[in-house]
């Protein structure tokens, strides 16, 4: 059937519109990045004056970036690869096996995606001072503290996204390769991981995300050498002046890992490596 | 190489009443045998070979392999090959790869690898797709990847679960005889389940019937289809189905299509004290006769033209109830629709005779 016309114009003008409203910023951001100073403090100039690459260099300079850089990598990284590395073996369990209390995991797990985040501020302070005098470990302020503190974000939804994945992988294969000798940890590390990259890449990306991005948790939970980009660039707005072009050129810098990352795993979040398994 | 045997071995699935998937299966396989296991969905004949894999409890019984006792023993301990149904094949390995992949786990120097693999590649024909993945490869392709996966284990046992049904039907044909050639050549002892029974006629040097978790009838192809142990394995193997109708005893006979279909005295013998008896004869057994002699009265229904032969349905009388039956005649000068035929059986030993209640045969001739 042949759409009407009015149809087609009205989605060209929709579609067209939706693209303003993702571009611009961008746009925004990549100009003001590239202006002097005194260009960003008076009236906003769509078309830039003067072009000039100072602010990429100035940046580093003027707030600590690249010691938050090294503390957002650190700290999303650890997140991504304990999350990873935890909610396998977990998803591994609720998907091939049947054991008591299984359900009610599974409830659990999901239960703890319903609440807001803030709620579990207070209460992790509290734990994390208390462990801190009862044991002497410092978890607030610390990068092992941030670390666990964003495991409690992804780890749930981490585990939902792989049980599911590795629903979709057959059993069939598993049991091949019991039966070609492996034992149930082979299979899991010989077998279905290879089979589940997809899934674990998709794993990876969100729990990484979720720890780059983060401000709430971040902003309470960090002290001055353990302060993360999220963080660190609000600095560029003193009591004198906003740094804007600064600030500009600092969030394309950060959004690079995120776009590299992105860029390198997803052949697996397209292609359905387990094409070609069975029949 | 080693026999098999299944002694009481019964899986019951917990619930309630208890599924008793396979019920005390009682059933010995020689060495070097091939055994299909035969059955509808539903019947016990899948979970009666993954009770031997190993993949699935025995919650009674037990199971052997050669000498040693396997009940309680994990798959990767029985020396058992298996192909699945949907092939299983490991998607992110190279066909080599998948083929030689229980080796690796069994630290077989890498050479004597990749010998025994290239070995089998030959055998199947697979020579030039050992760096593929199995994704790149056709249905019939895959097929023999996984049979070259059991075979490259040189196991004492293959087991086969229904390897041929995603094949199309030509395929199936044709590795129908691969398989059981290549069976016969490596002498392995084979058990191979199946829902098809042409399969099953065609491979099995034996074949085990299973109805409801129950062992029907064990026997050579020849012997199941001539002699079927009750009226379940003869409705179930043939095709077209045996004609099999619960059917009124009179005098020396039985009453159908207004006419008294005279039995044999050890038949009358073995029916006595029954007024009814389930009478069961294959379409190719009823031969049509003239009019004017006596014999059963067809009207015909429907004619299917095979070429060689044809298949005539129609109706039969049996206690006033018009009742299916089928009748294989020459492909040439067929019976018109409407018409009117005169049967009368081939011979009275192909007249088949079950107990009307139980099912079970009633004469061994």
């Amino acid at each position: 059937m042949r759409e009407p016309r009015w149809f087609q114009w009205v989605r060209g003008v929709g579609l067209c519109l939706l693209t303003l409203f993702t571009v611009i910023p961008l746009y925004v951001m990549v100009t003001t990045s590239v202006k002097p100073l005194s260009d960003v403090q008076d009236t906003f100039q769509w078309w830039p004056s003067v072009l000039t690459p100072q602010p990429y260099v100035d940046m580093w300079s003027t707030v600590r970036l690249a010691d938050y850089f090294v503390n957002s990598v650190v700290v999303s990284l650890g997140a991504a690869a304990f999350s990873v590395l935890i909610a396998l073996f977990a998803a591994y369990a609720i998907s091939r096996y049947r054991f008591r209390g299984r359900d009610v995991f599974r409830f659990t797990v999901l239960s703890t995606q319903m609440f807001p985040g803030i709620l579990f501020l207070l209460p992790l302070y509290l734990i994390y001072a208390t462990v801190g005098q009862a044991t002497g470990i410092v978890l607030q302020g610390s990068h092992i503290g941030l670390i666990i503190t964003y495991l409690t974000f992804s780890l749930p939804f981490s585990i939902w996204m792989l049980v599911s994945y590795f629903d979709s992988i057959p059993v069939d294969l598993d049991e091949a390769a019991f039966i070609d000798g492996a034992g149930p940890v082979q299979t899991l590390w010989r077998v279905v991981i290879p089979a589940a990259k997809p899934g674990i890449a998709a794993v990876s990306i969100y729990a990484f995300m979720t720890a780059w991005g983060e401000t709430l948790f971040a902003s309470i939970m960090t002290d001055a050498d353990s302060t993360t980009l999220a963080i660190g660039l609000r600095e560029y707005s003193t009591q004198s002046t906003v740094y804007w072009n600064e600030v500009m050129s600092a969030s394309l810098v950060v959004s690079i890992p995120v776009v590299l990352g992105f860029l390198a795993l997803q052949r697996y979040l397209v292609q359905g490596l387990t094409a070609g398994a069975v029949k | 190489m080693a026999e098999v045997e299944y002694r009481a071995a019964t899986r019951a699935y917990p619930s309630s009443p208890p599924v008793r998937a396979v019920d005390s299966l009682d059933l010995e396989i020689g060495d070097g045998e091939f055994l299909v296991l035969v059955g509808p969905s539903g019947s016990g004949k899948s979970t009666a070979l993954r009770m031997l894999a190993g993949l699935e409890e025995v919650d009674e019984g037990s199971i052997s392999i050669g000498a040693t006792d396997v009940t309680g023993t994990p798959p990767k301990s029985r020396d058992i090959a298996m192909v699945f149904q949907s092939y299983a094949l490991y998607p992110h390995m190279t066909v080599g790869e998948n083929m030689g992949f229980a080796l690796k786990l069994r630290k077989t120097p890498k050479d004597v690898i990749r010998s025994k693999v290239a070995e089998a590649a030959d055998m199947l024909d697979l020579r030039d797709f050992l760096d593929r993945k199995p994704r790149a490869l056709s249905g019939g392709q895959r097929q023999r990847v996984a049979m070259g996966r059991a075979i490259v284990r040189d196991p004492s046992v293959f087991l086969m679960d229904e390897p041929l049904s995603n094949l199309d039907a030509k395929l199936r044909v044709e590795t129908r005889a691969n398989i059981a050639g290549l069976q016969r050549e490596l002498g392995t002892t084979t058990i191979y389940v199946t829902h098809d029974q042409v399969e099953a006629m065609t491979m099995g040097d034996r074949v085990a019937v299973l109805d409801g978790g129950v062992l029907q009838q064990v026997a050579a192809p020849r012997e199941l289809y001539d002699k079927p142990a009750n009226s379940f394995v003869a409705g179930f193997i043939g095709s077209p189905a045996m004609n099999l109708e619960r059917v009124p005893l009179r005098g020396n006979g039985v009453v159908l299509g207004g006419h008294v279909v005279e039995l044999p005295r050890a038949a009358l013998a073995a029916a006595e004290g029954l007024d009814e008896v389930m009478f069961g004869v294959r379409p190719e057994a009823l031969l049509p006769v003239a009019d004017s002699e006596q014999g059963m009265r067809m009207n015909v229904e429907l004619v299917e033209e095979l070429g060689a032969d044809a298949l005539v349905i129609g109706s039969v009388d049996v206690s006033g109830d018009p009742k299916r039956f089928t009748v294989r005649t020459d492909g040439r000068g067929t019976p018109a629709i409407g018409e009117t035929l005169t049967l009368v059986p081939r011979d009275s030993e192909e007249v088949h005779l079950f107990h009307p209640s139980t099912g079970q045969r009633l004469v061994s001739y």
